[in-house]
């Protein structure tokens, strides 16, 4: 029986070194696909995006370069904001680093804005409640189901009771 | 969600029956293993050559021409870990990349693992005989 791309991972992160390299490879490459892919999703040029973040081209051709690795929160931040996108720094355990690294998609390379996700093209899945571990693509809240309506006169007077 | 592309490595059946990729890249290439192993999955995920958000071009993967005219037609994957310039090369065929060699680039020195001819030859062997020749790219 062939072993999985997962246990094969798992076995090269036994060598402490090829863990500490891909922590640096997961930012590297990982934001370097995503601010290309989200560039061509905006239909955005270099010097477009640049402009909203008051920097030169160059250094926008520079963030997507896998090679670059040089990014700081304060920018990648700024980033988000640029496309309108949410950005999650967290510490996660190396079987996430893994799931989310062999399962790549169109749609983790360049996420939806928050237009798109408020109004899309095709209607969303259903609620989930909890988030879905496994894959990038399904490491996701859904909340366009949420009730957000404004209470009712019954509801406000219940309220302050 | 299928990939777009599959990254597959060359046994050398007729030797030792190594892959010759995985053990470069636990070996020689090791600096580099984990860039290799983050933009492959990326790579397969991307849209074919030709379409306006395809990452097959550079910086992502350089089509080898010009320079070195004997490797014309190959494609290149680039990583620089501690000032050495490690090097994975394939030939791309449909939705198939077949990783035949590997090179380091130093100064100006190029050095490859074999030459272009035997580098074509292993790519046609992977294609006529994939059950021995090839196996889809190993992460251990």
């Amino acid at each position: 029986m062939s072993i999985t791309r997962y246990e094969q991972m798992w076995h090269s992160l036994r060598d402490p070194e090829f863990r500490k390299q891909l922590i640096d490879e997961h930012i590297n490459v990982g934001i370097a696909f995503q601010i290309r892919g989200l560039r061509d999703r905006q239909k955005l040029r270099q010097k477009d995006l640049a402009q909203r973040l008051s920097v030169e081209q160059p250094l926008v051709s520079a963030w997507e370069n896998p090679n670059y690795g040089n990014y700081s929160l304060n920018t990648l931040k700024d980033m988000a904001k640029a496309f309108d996108v949410g950005l999650l720094v967290r510490f996660v355990p190396f079987s996430t680093l893994v799931n989310w690294t062999l399962n790549v998609t169109p749609n983790v390379i360049a996420p939806p804005n928050f237009d798109e996700e408020e109004r899309p093209a095709v209607p969303l899945p259903p609620l989930i409640t909890s988030p879905v571990t496994g894959t990038a693509d399904t490491d996701v809240y859904r909340l366009q189901s949420i009730d957000v309506s404004v209470p009712s006169t019954a509801e406000k007077e219940y309220a302050h009771a | 969600m299928a990939n777009e592309f599959t990254f597959y490595d060359y046994i050398d059946a007729d030797g030792d029956g190594t892959n010759v990729i995985s053990s470069w890249l636990n070996g020689e290439g090791r600096h580099a293993k984990a860039y290799f192993a983050m933009i492959m999955p990326y790579l397969e995920a991307s849209s074919p050559p030709g379409f306006h958000d395809t990452s097959w071009k550079e910086p992502y993967a350089k089509l080898m021409k010009n320079k070195r005219e004997r490797w014309k037609g190959f494609i290149e994957l680039r990583k620089e870990a501690r000032n050495v310039q490690y090097r994975l090369i394939g030939q791309k065929e449909g939705r198939s990349v077949f990783l035949v060699a590997h090179g380091i680039h130093k100064g100006q020195n190029y050095v490859t693992d074999v030459s272009p001819q035997t580098a074509l030859r292993r790519a046609e062997q992977m294609k006529n005989n994939p059950a021995k020749y090839r196996r889809e790219h190993e992460y251990n």
